[in-house]
């Protein structure tokens, strides 16, 4: 009864239109064309990618242009930059959503270097400007779902995780990848309250990971990220609540033991590893089954696995997603 | 303390509890809330209300502190304000947030503590805001004053309610803890105020002196 109040509720400009759903298989054939880059990574690894730097054109940072896509695939309009850099959960530097920016404006992000480590056979630390050369930005419109009942549609420009994985060669024994933020109480305010477990730390498994949704995102609407929204280099898991998609990323550790995460770390109950987007499991605390995209004032349902369920539900097959939620 | 200054005490306790009303009020329509504005209404709304209630509390104490038993005028609207601003915070939620869909709030809300929480609070809040009249405190006698005390409970239970909507967990001390901390430091250190050893005037509107401070 629910569900048809909702899909009455549904303004018109959300029903997914024929013309979208095309291009939503368009976007899947893409993402697998996306696996062309491969060639460039079978490349990279023969000619042995522990000195990619030297391949690299110096000072050649690939703009990342913003095509101008305005809706997802569902059909649903992109949140306004605006909205995207004004409204963030970026604890490291405040509660306080809209207070970020200003906060957040003289954080350095340049040099920055990305440690990748652990169960890997090439291990290498990365300069950003590196990763963006090795690999270079795609756009993807996603929807990002908060746990605390908002969502964003975001043209995020990034590079498939998959792509630096296949770079440096995990060993069989990795089954996790550790993310580790930045820690620096001097550039972040935030870090200095004792009520949280810093640095920021988040986990994904290894075939998580290189799904093709998985994506490190260096920049949204065509321009760098901004501080606010996780600059230089950040996680982005579409199909998981937004505190997965790890913000400032300084080190990427490949494991054979499920690693810790920020928000499990504070409420096991509440925040589990997986925290796949599921209306189905509550929060303990609060009610996940609708959502309020930013800037519409309307209540819509929210959809398993945020509306990306045919390409990740065989991740988890077998599994109970209320026990590992 | 005269009835002079009493009279500018009344007017800035008003405008302190009309001006964020009207801050919310332009805020909303003029679009300054930010990128979630009903959520920023939510939480300010409760926010306003939970310092009101703790500022309601502080009413009894600071007259005894300073000796002014005219400043108590000013707890009856103190809590008349609480209870608008409790009210104005259901609205939201029920009015803007949902828009009146009862059957999704209840499906979402029924098994979830902190609503009740909440709304348990409310009751009693307009349970007290309805026999604040001196219509009622006459006809109730004894206990009147009795139900009134319930304020303590409501201040506890809408500090309840306070921790279990930010994200974080009491048990080990970490989350977003640092806002409804400070409401429960002041709020139990109000209700401690409260204990027998610590109440010298039972009564403080009425009796004014006092040399055992």
């Amino acid at each position: 009864m629910l569900n048809h109040k909702y899909d009455r509720d549904i303004p018109s400009a959300e029903i997914t239109r024929e013309s979208d759903y095309l291009s939503r298989r368009r976007f899947l054939k893409n993402l697998s064309i996306g696996a062309a880059g491969a060639a460039f990574l079978a490349a990279c690894r023969s000619s042995g990618v522990t000195q990619p730097a030297l391949d690299a054109t110096p000072g050649s940072t690939p703009a990342a242009a913003y095509t101008g896509g305005q809706r997802d695939e569902l059909g649903r309009a992109i949140t306004s930059e605006q909205s995207i850099t004004t409204f963030n959960n970026y604890y490291e530097f405040s509660t306080n959503k809209d207070g970020i920016g200003e906060l957040s404006r003289n954080l350095v992000t340049s040099p920055w270097q990305v440690e990748v480590g652990g169960l890997v056979h090439q291990p290498r630390t990365f300069d950003v400007d590196e990763l963006i050369r090795l690999f270079p930005p795609e756009e993807r419109i996603y929807r990002m779902r908060c746990v605390e009942g908002w969502s964003m549609i975001i043209p995020w420009q990034g590079f498939q995780l998959s792509k630096l994985i296949d770079a440096v060669e995990p060993m069989t024994s990795a089954r996790y990848i550790h993310f580790v933020a930045l820690h620096d109480p001097v550039q972040m305010p935030g870090q200095e309250s004792d009520y949280f477990p810093w640095p920021y730390e988040e986990g994904l498994r290894l075939d998580e990971a290189r799904n093709e949704l998985t994506l490190l995102s260096t920049g949204l609407y065509g321009r760098p990220l901004s501080p606010q929204n996780g600059a230089p280099i950040r996680l982005v898991v579409p199909w998981k609540y937004g505190y997965k998609s790890i913000k400032a990323i300084v080190k990427i550790e490949f494991r054979e033991e499920q690693p810790a995460t920020f928000w499990n770390t504070i409420a096991p109950d509440e925040y589990g590893f997986y925290s796949n987007v599921n209306p189905a499991v509550d929060h303990p605390r609060w009610s996940q089954n609708t959502e309020r995209i930013i800037g519409q004032p309307v209540r819509i349902a929210t959809l398993p696995f945020n509306g990306y369920g045919d390409q990740v539900r065989s991740l988890y097959e077998g599994m109970d997603l209320k026990e590992n939620h | 303390m005269r009835v002079r200054h009493i009279f500018w005490f009344m007017v800035i306790m008003h405008a302190g509890c009309l001006i964020p009303l009207a801050w919310l009020g332009a805020g909303y329509f003029f679009g300054r809330l930010g990128a979630d504005p009903i959520s920023a209404l939510e939480q300010f709304s409760g926010r306003i209300a939970i310092s009101l209630l703790t500022a309601t509390l502080l009413v009894h104490p600071l007259a005894s502190l300073l000796k002014q038993p005219l400043i108590m005028k000013a707890r009856r609207p103190l809590g008349l304000y609480t209870f608008a601003y409790v009210l104005l915070h259901v609205l939201i939620l029920v009015g803007l947030d949902y828009r009146l869909d009862i059957p999704l709030l209840v499906t979402s809300y029924v098994d979830k503590p902190f609503i009740w929480f909440g709304a348990a609070t409310s009751l009693i809040l307009a349970a007290l805001a309805i026999t604040s009249f001196a219509w009622w405190r006459q006809r109730m006698g004894v206990w009147w004053g009795r139900l009134h005390r319930l304020i303590y409970l409501a201040a506890l239970l809408d500090l309840a309610h306070f921790f279990l909507v930010v994200k974080g967990n009491l048990l080990s001390l970490s989350g977003n803890l640092a806002r409804p901390s400070i409401y429960a430091a002041l709020i139990l250190l109000l209700l401690l105020l409260r204990l027998p050893v610590f109440r010298h005037h039972p009564c403080p509107d009425i009796s004014t002196h006092t040399d055992d401070t």
